[in-house]
């Protein structure tokens, strides 16, 4: 029987749908066959720029290696990561926070790159405590290449203003300085309770950290006063209004932003605030994080390159790896700190507003946890503070709460 | 006289609840307009102001010029457009059979298709990353618009289904007794018949793809196949976000949308009451 004219048409189309997803499966299946020596690497938006710059070398260097540069983005590279690493379909190479790494450790997803470690990268000129933070049983999972840490960003003119001559050194120094900063439409201080929860924890854990709260297999385990003594800090300075309450507002851009208006005189942050406000032509000054009596600890965060145990060409990951840890390389790639502290001798870490941070790494900082289990805390933590800031509770209960969740 | 105040009052009533539900309901999409005229600065400007102090196209050219966000729009598209002709095609095959064909496990059948709309994205993340990646078609638009096709097929299904069960059978036989075939039928009479229904089903398909991320965003590993909501991250940098920014892109995501709503939007409401009343 003869098919009607739109009856062919019809079918035509839907024969035509299955032989292009066809056709299509078949071209990739056929191309990624081709590719035996390429090593995929993806890597954060943010270092894109100077990865392409860094990856044309490699592969000069290298010319039986060929880098596939994937770029991805900050937001979603712990997903897309933890996916691929599930699937055991991964890619040769990632750039990841050093703070995931347990997490995948733990499941067996990783590669060791202890091998990598000796002479060409020898693992004391890493800062205090860093690749201890990474290796488990023995071996290390990954090569960090840029580290950082909070310090205290402060505006002169307004502590010149307030009769202040120093930045203080003390959570009393802090708090008294505070409260003569504030008058007008300037307040003393101001903490990020909007946007991600780890920004508003890790500065309660930097205070906790300075009075006796200790890191244990990537957990912090809370004395009960260092966490009161943190809250008070926090939620008790909106309470008494020497920090802003537009805290319950704001993220680090906010605060940041209020900064460069002269409307926040001081604030613990990270040395990219610094720069911007550098750049901007800004008064800031910075100092060591203020502690109980004396300078405070801060938390080590960062980033480094792992190696998934799926990777298919993990002799040529490694060679990229290792390329990349060189120090003039880290320093290349890196807007805050270097890992190895033989490339932080480049003088754009050096300037003055930078040297307090160097030294707040150098002598007041320790690796940050990285216990998938506090991870998954982080932002009950972060509700148990803002309760104390709103009043619901007290810094005390606020204590006990937050360390039953970080035993749990 | 009072009847006729409490008609006014009610008339006043509705009226205030319309004008706070219109105002609740626009207040967060004039944020983000006026926000995306806005210039750094302006943006944290204490008072907080709804207008910018002066207006500015920077957030736009910065969308425009130095991010993928073009190249992820255009993937949108394609992406967009394929999980449309594709959910249409796979589901009117299963929803006519669905509808048409009496089989033994037909109900379950229908049943365990519409399960796909119950269970959460997450769930199925794994198992379609690995579907997708031994297609070899990660990081392809192909391969994010495979996985859409885990959303929409479900739903599209039953509402085609539901669709074509409202079409009398009688149409189909009165084709077939004049010498055509049952694709003669489908393409003659069905097809026609439940063509707004069709439309709306696509343009479903199609919204449902627009704003997808958790897929796109692990599916979608580079620029090559990133769609427009996952570039949407790259405005929210390691340290800070660009608001102004964000804003112009969100605005730019959000107009396709409104523009291709508003020119079907009289299929889109014919479409899903269609069937409504028998299936």
């Amino acid at each position: 029987m003869a098919m009607m004219p739109r009856t062919r048409a019809f079918l035509g189309v839907v024969v035509a749908a299955v032989l292009a997803l066809a056709g299509t499966t078949a071209y990739n299946v056929v191309e990624s066959g081709t590719r035996d020596n390429t090593v995929a690497w993806w890597v954060p938006d943010w270092d894109h720029k100077k990865a392409v710059e860094l990856v044309k070398e490699f592969e000069q260097q290298h010319p039986e290696i060929v880098v596939d540069l994937v770029q991805t983005t900050g937001d979603t590279v712990a997903n897309r990561t933890s996916v691929a690493l599930d699937s055991g379909n991964a890619p040769d190479v990632i750039t990841e926070s050093l703070a995931r790494v347990r997490s995948y450790v733990s499941k067996g997803q990783l590669a060791s790159v202890s091998d990598l470690y000796g002479t060409d990268i020898p693992t004391a000129d890493f800062a205090p405590g860093l690749i201890d933070s990474l290796t488990f049983d023995g071996s290390t999972y990954a090569v960090p290449y840029r580290w950082a840490t909070n310090a205290l960003i402060y505006n002169p003119r307004l502590f010149e203003a307030a009769g202040i001559d120093s930045p203080p050194r003390t959570w009393a120094d802090f708090e008294r300085d505070a409260k003569r900063l504030t008058k007008g439409n300037v307040v003393g201080t101001a903490w990020p309770m909007q946007g991600d929860p780890n920004d508003l924890t890790l500065r309660f854990l930097d205070f906790a950290l300075s009075d006796g709260t200790k890191i244990t297999n990537g957990s912090p385990r809370f004395t009960r006063q260092s966490a009161e003594a943190a809250l008070h800090l926090i939620g008790g300075s909106i309470r008494e209004g020497w920090a802003g309450k537009s805290s319950f507002e704001l993220d680090n851009t906010g605060i940041r932003e209020l900064f460069l208006q002269g409307r926040i005189a001081m604030y613990p942050a990270g040395v990219f605030d610094v720069d911007t406000a550098v750049d901007q032509g800004a008064d800031v000054a910075t100092a060591l994080l203020p502690g109980p009596d004396g300078p405070g600890t801060a938390q080590g965060v960062g980033w480094g390159y792992i190696v998934p145990k799926a990777s298919r060409h993990k002799e040529a990951a490694k060679q990229l790896v290792s390329f990349l840890a060189q120090p003039k390389n880290m320093a290349e790639l890196t807007v805050t700190f270097p890992a190895r502290t033989s490339a932080s001798a480049d003088a754009k870490f050096t300037t003055p507003q930078r040297r307090p941070y160097a030294d707040q790494l150098a002598r007041h900082s320790l690796p940050a946890p990285n216990n998938p289990q506090w991870t998954a805390t982080v932002q009950a933590v972060h509700d148990k503070i803002q309760e104390v800031a709103l009043g619901r509770i007290t810094p005390a209960q606020g204590a006990v709460q937050i360390q039953k969740l970080a035993a749990r | 006289m009072r009847h006729l105040l409490g008609r006014v009052s009610a008339r006043a009533g509705v009226w205030t609840t319309l004008a706070v539900l219109l105002v609740w309901s626009l207040a967060p999409i004039a944020v983000m307009v006026f926000t995306s005229f806005k210039k750094r600065e302006d943006i944290f400007a204490v008072p907080v102001r709804l207008l910018p102090s002066s207006w500015t196209f920077e957030n736009y050219s910065a969308v425009f010029t130095s991010s993928s966000m073009p190249r992820a729009l255009l993937n949108s598209v394609i992406i967009g457009g394929l999980v449309a002709v594709a959910t249409l095609l796979f589901c009117f095959s299963a929803g006519y059979a669905l509808a048409r064909f009496r089989f033994r496990s037909a109900r379950p059948t229908a049943l365990f298709i519409l399960l796909g709309q119950v269970v959460p994205l997450t769930v199925v993340l794994l198992p379609v990353y690995q579907i997708v990646s031994s297609l070899k078609l990660l990081d392809t638009t192909t391969g994010v618009a495979f996985a859409h096709l885990a959303i929409t097929v479900p739903l599209v299904t039953w509402m085609v289904r539901n669709q074509i069960a409202a079409i009398p059978y009688d149409l189909e036989e009165a084709v077939q007794i004049d010498g055509g075939s049952r694709f003669d039928a489908v393409s003659y009479v069905t097809l026609p018949v439940c063509a707004p229904g069709l439309a709306a089903a696509g343009m479903f398909a199609f919204l449902q793809s627009w704003h997808e991320f958790l897929f796109a965003s692990v599916m979608a590993t580079s620029t090559a196949s990133r769609t427009a909501p996952v570039a949407l991250t790259q405005f929210a940098g390691e340290f800070d976000v660009d608001w102004g920014a964000t804003m112009a892109a969100s605005v730019v995501l959000t107009l396709p949308i409104v523009i291709l709503f508003m020119i079907m939007q009289r299929y889109f409401a014919a479409g899903l009451t269609g069937g409504a009343v028998k299936g």
